[in-house]
């Protein structure tokens, strides 16, 4: 019975915590819109400062306290709002998941500088880990007896607040309709900076409060990982409901402790059972509550993209072969290897651009579906061994058809989830086959087979051979990968300029619409889902055969994250979109942070300089994420519409072409190196729409609008007489009289 | 969010690499001296020995361009890390600070046979293992002292390029298992150090009885933990069973684990697993719950992250890690520590236990080397290589079978006290237990690879690789 108690007692304390970390999600969700994922890594951030401040600086722990959860945690979020998420009224689905993102990501890169994750640090608690109190022979400490008060006490108070207190309903209305709360006399922004305040503060409280109940050791990816384990408490109110909220973070608390005591969970597999059993219960939870109904109106969100001709798709793809396979004469060995490694991820990021950026699905785990049929082909399709060994066309196509396959299968269950929703879903499925599939590396026997999914934890992948191709070679494989990423490219333009394509736009512009034009938008969706899946399949075998050897690790949900958030920073919308965001996820990164530590090896003096630069560069990386509120078509959108621009320029454009070709025979003949000669020519294409706008407006002569006149500068005589000409009023202009109205 | 799940990954997997294990042939003493014991009253740092080792440097008339990366006056070599990985920046930073030290050290004393080594540094970044070894194909004489988490991403490439390696570490079992590959201090699949369970079972005599083995989701911790109970099995020990399975990327909460352990009654506990916060507060949960077991750790343990951590509540206190290198704390007693540390700590290196490995490794191949005079090329390194099969580089370790590629019989165990780590086994700072049964062989099902009869990894060999000739 003790032991019964014991185990209810920590699963009530488990699901407080759970909690606790929901309700901040419901609060941001509800009074901002925005699913914040960011949630766990603030809450991270407030607790290290805590401990700086109590163990570092030895404040105590009431000042501390004061600080941190008074002063730090709304400020933070006040902060976030007034820079980033102000600016994204009017954005699609995606944009916002990939904007908190980023706040993640920048959050966690920005905690491990500070704090140097090679150093322990430990969160005691409040009265000490020995106050504590014995209740029917089980030992409750007071901290948790806090956090239980806590829970409750922030259920009660957000409870008042959404549905009795005239700042919450203005904060909900806020959500809802910003345009009536300020006819009504409201400023919405003031509603949403007070909502982001406050849950940050929750965040941070939650912060200080959980980490030393789950034992104090600190670091910067936990918390993270703890608040999406509380993503299906919050989901089971549905993110609107705090009394559901917490019947389900309880649930979930006491099921974890329970299946733990009184189940067998030490096996491999009953183990990682258990360690998924949140992102289950997630699933189940997203497939089965009811949702919202399908949205009627189209909705105009602030993305553009312009959809390419099959025609020039053809030609910008025979660009692209020719070009990747100049600059591949410049790179040495290990560079082309690198450069083929990020193609194998533009494919990947191909996967993103039909499913999101042309009908508008979400898919936050693609790699997932890489992990899928890279399986499958290590299992079915590796011919010969020691260095001969080579995966067969057959392996790579029966990865593919896997991967397309098990993309219909998780589509159909969250067919009928949405947006966020169904982001979630394929967010639960990702961790979910990372946990189960790539960690399984004991002996099954299945039908009299005995085989191992992921055997000792990793896969050599040995380079395809399709047909007489051979990509053992470096080059090869690059300009096969390169091949493919432009034929996929060509058909995705064909697939988007056709019937079925516009079918998809009609879509993701109205789902409600689309259907009673009497289009099943359940075969389009499994459709695009298995193609966006297949797609993934192919770019994920390449990455595992480019890496040589792939763990559970190349295919985590952060990478996924990561490329998917670059893919949006580039335009998911376009198909060089996915070619600038997934050679900056696949190599991008770490080429950059690698120069700068190479850099840090070589010059020692000013080593410390150059490992600080590298740090920032990945700080930089999720501030890019970040800014993608302000532009949301990306920015090859930009880049484009410069170009577009530029077309009256043609000597400039000529130009320009003549001096790459000088800089790229300097480059040949080794007279300046390929980094330069990389840097070059990247500053040329992105300044030159820059520079032509200049020379272009160089040619006309401004004229000042009407309606701006007298705003730089005061009124004139002449002007006034010009107005009043315009307008049509008599002149009336009379000498000497100083225009004081004006 | 796992950001930091890769970097755990790749300390698991040092921590597999470094499962004490090891196995020789030579008959077992109770005790034997390690090797710097003898070298006690002598000053540290001397230009013309490391520790008890004869120094392989100096000045010297070789001249010719024998061999790739070798010409009249230099040897170029390549050694590295994975530094950059941007989810645990800094990883084994002290494997390429340890190198670039005693690089600047030999050419100090002129080089290997009047040759100046020039180093190039490479960066894995975990990653990016792979490109970096193909950077090395194209530009260097052979890889020494190097630990690259991903090498087996790297070895197709290393074997295809025939680049022989003295490696700091290896992870990956057909890299730790690969042609033309040597270590200092190896760890091959095959056969396993269990001094630290014999240690363990001489030190307390209900260990066969009360002891457990912690288990992790990670798959590298994972294949450690099946070889270490297997061989507790050999050895009579029959692991409880508590059923504590921990996920690596974090627990919401340690306590039903601790409970766990407390109700099953576990006196000792193992892990492989290495020092990470989650770990940290597992033993802080089993202190809050009332249990006292002794923790039996990996050598990873043996940091200064760890004396740090227990600065606060005392929760490691019975924590005891098996080792077969020298602990710091012996380093007045053994001069090949101190003057790793002073060599490293005079460049602002990090000074850590894979810091040792990787110097160790570096004094191995510059030993090899030298013997091979102005004709130095790498079948005449591999060649001397093989031959060495007695190495306590300098005294910074237990005797290990580089030639034969079999690790020590013999082990330390070092004992966390507050924030004081202290040799309480044997009782001499600076010596080691030995013993026949100290090694153990390993069931080929926790292998990895297959191996052929020379006990090389057959998944990337190839007939064109350089050989050991005896001559």
């Amino acid at each position: 019975m003790t032991t019964f108690l014991t185990y209810t007692i920590l699963g009530l304390v488990l699901g407080a915590v759970y909690f606790i970390a929901a309700s901040g999600l419901v609060l941001t969700y509800n009074t901002s819109g925005i699913f914040n994922f960011a949630h766990g890594a603030q809450a991270m951030f407030g607790t290290f400062l805590y401990w700086q401040f109590t163990n570092v600086w030895g404040w105590p722990v009431w000042l501390a306290l004061v600080i941190v959860v008074g002063v730090v945690g709304p400020a933070m979020g006040a902060a976030l709002h007034a820079v980033i998420m102000r600016g994204l009224r009017g954005t699609a689905e995606v944009t916002k998941i990939i904007v908190t993102v980023a706040v993640l990501l920048g959050t966690v890169y920005l905690a491990q500088w500070a704090w140097n994750p090679d150093e322990a640090y430990t969160v005691d608690m409040f009265f000490g880990g020995g106050a504590k109190i014995t209740v029917a022979g089980v030992v409750v400490r007071w901290h948790e007896i806090v956090c239980l008060a806590a829970a409750v006490a922030i259920a009660v108070g957000l409870r008042i607040l959404f549905t009795r207190s005239r700042t919450g309903v203005v904060m909900r209305a806020s959500v809802d309709d910003p345009d009536l709360v300020r006819l009504n006399g409201h400023d919405p922004e003031r509603a949403a900076m007070l909502a982001w305040a406050l849950g940050s503060t929750l965040a941070v409280l939650a912060g200080v409060l959980i980490v030393p109940i789950s034992g104090g050791g600190l670091d910067a990816n936990m918390l993270t990982l703890l608040v999406i384990d509380a993503f299906a408490a919050a989901m089971f109110g549905r993110l609107r409901s705090i009394p559901r909220t917490f019947a389900g973070a309880i649930v979930l608390g006491l099921a974890a402790n329970y299946v733990l005591a009184y189940m067998p969970s030490a096996g491999t597999f009953a183990g990682n059972l258990r360690v998924s059993l949140p992102m289950i219960l997630l699933f189940v939870v997203l497939v089965v509550l009811p949702q919202d109904r399908l949205r009627g109106a189209a909705v105009r969100t602030r993305e553009r993209y312009r959809p390419p001709t099959v025609r020039s798709a053809a030609v910008w793809g025979a660009v692209l072969v020719a070009v990747v396979y100049l600059y591949s004469l410049l790179l040495s060995d290990g560079g082309v290897s690198t450069l083929a490694l990020g193609m194998s991820f533009a494919i990947i990021a191909l996967s993103l651009t039909v499913l999101t950026g042309y009908a508008g699905e979400l898919n936050l785990a693609p790699l997932a579906f890489g992990a899928v049929a890279t399986v499958v082909a290590f299992h079915f399709g590796v011919r010969g061994s020691g260095l001969a060994a080579r995966l067969g066309v057959h392996g790579v196509l029966l990865g593919v058809l896997a991967a397309a396959v098990v993309g219909g299968l998780i589509a159909l269950p969250a067919l009928r989830l949405r947006g966020l929703y169904l982001a979630l879903a394929t967010m639960a499925f990702g961790v979910f086959l990372s946990n189960m599939v790539l960690r399984d590396t004991t002996q099954h026997e299945l039908f009299g087979v005995t085989f191992t999914l992921f055997p000792g934890g990793s896969l050599v992948i040995p380079p395809p051979k399709l047909g007489p191709v051979d990509l053992r070679d470096g080059t090869t494989f690059l300009m096969t990968a390169t091949v493919l990423f432009a034929l996929i490219a060509i058909g995705l333009a064909a697939l988007r300029a056709g019937g079925y394509g516009r079918r998809l736009a009609a879509m993701k512009d109205s789902p409600a619409a689309t259907a009673m034009l009497g289009q099943n938008l359940v075969r389009l969706k499994l459709g695009v889902f298995m193609i966006s899946a297949a797609i993934a399949g192919l770019g994920g075998i390449l990455m595992s055969a480019a890496t040589g050897t792939v763990a559970q690790e190349n295919f985590t949900f952060t990478v996924s994250l990561s490329l998917l958030m670059l893919v949006v920073v580039a335009g998911i919308g376009y198909i060089s979109g996915a070619l600038f965001g997934g050679l900056m996820a696949g190599v991008g990164g770490a080429v950059l942070v690698g120069t700068f530590g190479d850099l840090a090896l070589e010059h020692e003096g000013p080593a410390e300089i150059f490992t600080a630069l590298s740090h920032l560069v990945m700080v930089l990386t999720a501030l890019v994420g970040m800014g993608v509120g302000k532009n949301p078509s990306g920015v090859v959108h930009d880049i484009v519409e410069g170009y577009r621009a530029m077309r009256g320029a043609k000597p400039l454009l000529y130009g320009a072409a003549a001096f790459g070709a000088v800089l790229y025979v300097l480059a040949v003949t080794g007279v300046i190196g390929s980094w330069t000669f990389s840097l070059i020519a990247l500053s040329v294409v992105m300044l030159l729409p820059v520079v032509g706008r200049m020379v272009l407006e160089e040619g006309r002569k401004r004229e000042t609008p009407l309606e701006l006149l007298g705003v730089d500068e005061p009124y004139t005589d002449d002007v006034r007489a010009r107005l009043d000409q315009e307008l049509g009023l008599p002149v009336t202009s009379v000498k000497g009289e100083v225009s004081a109205t004006a | 969010m796992k950001v930091d799940k890769i970097g755990r990954l790749a300390a698991g997997a040092l921590a597999v690499a470094l499962v004490a294990s090891c196995t020789s042939e030579r008959s077992g003493t109770a005790l034997i001296q390690g090797g710097g014991a003898d070298g006690g009253g002598q000053a540290a740092a001397s230009a013309e020995k490391f520790g008890t080792l004869p120094s392989p440097c100096g000045p010297g008339d070789a001249k010719g361009a024998t061999d790739q990366g070798v010409t009249d006056d230099a040897i170029t070599i390549g050694y590295g890390d994975d530094r950059g990985f941007a989810s645990a920046p800094g990883l084994s930073k002290e494997m390429g600070d340890a190198v670039s030290a005693l690089i600047d050290w030999c050419n100090g004393q002129g080089g290997i046979n009047g040759r100046k080594i020039e180093g190039n540094q490479y960066d894995g970044a975990y990653m990016h293992a792979a490109k970096v070894m193909q950077e090395s194909c194209k530009q260097d004489f052979m890889l020494v002292g190097q630990g690259f988490a991903m090498d087996d991403a790297a070895e197709q490439y290393r074997v295809a390029c025939k680049l022989p390696t003295v490696a700091g570490f290896t992870v990956g079992p057909n890299a730790a298992m690969g042609p033309m590959k040597f270590e200092a201090v190896p760890y091959p699949v095959d056969r396993m150090n269990i001094g630290s369970l014999r240690i363990a079972q001489e030190m307390w005599s209900d260990f066969d009885g009360k002891t457990d083995v912690l288990l992790s989701t990670s798959p590298a911790v994972t294949t450690g933990t099946n070889k270490v109970k297997s061989a507790m099995k050999q050895v009579g020990v029959e692991p409880l069973e508590c059923g504590v399975r921990l996920n690596d990327a974090g627990e919401s909460g340690y306590m039903p684990f601790a409970q766990k352990i407390k109700e099953c009654g576990a006196g000792y506990l193992w892990s492989s697993d290495s020092p990470d916060p989650g770990q940290f507060s597992l033993l802080e949960s089993v202190k809050r719950a009332g249990a006292e077991p002794k923790y039996l750790m990996e050598a990873t343990w043996y940091s200064t992250k760890v004396s740090e951590w227990n600065k606060g509540s005392g929760a490691g206190d019975n924590l005891h890690a098996g080792m077969i290198f020298q602990p710091f704390e012996n380093a007045a007693e053994v001069p090949a520590v101190e003057q790793y540390m002073d060599l490293v700590e005079a460049k602002d290196g990090k000074v850590a236990l894979l810091g040792m490995q990787a110097t160790s490794s570096f004094l191995l191949w510059a030993t090899a080397a030298d013997e091979c005079g102005s004709d130095l090329t790498r079948q005449c390194v591999v060649n001397e290589l093989a031959k060495i099969h007695e190495w306590t580089g300098g005294g910074l370790h237990a005797p290990t079978d580089p030639g034969a590629n079999k690790p020590a019989s013999c082990a330390l165990v070092v004992k966390l006290t507050g924030e004081k780590w202290e040799q309480v086994f044997p009782k001499e700072a600076g010596e080691f237990s030995c013993g026949d049964d100290y090694v153990v062989e390993t069931d080929p099902k926790t292998w990895g690879t297959e191996l052929n009869d020379d006990r090389t990894s057959t998944k990337f060999l190839t007939d064109d690789v350089i050989k050991p000739q005896t001559s």
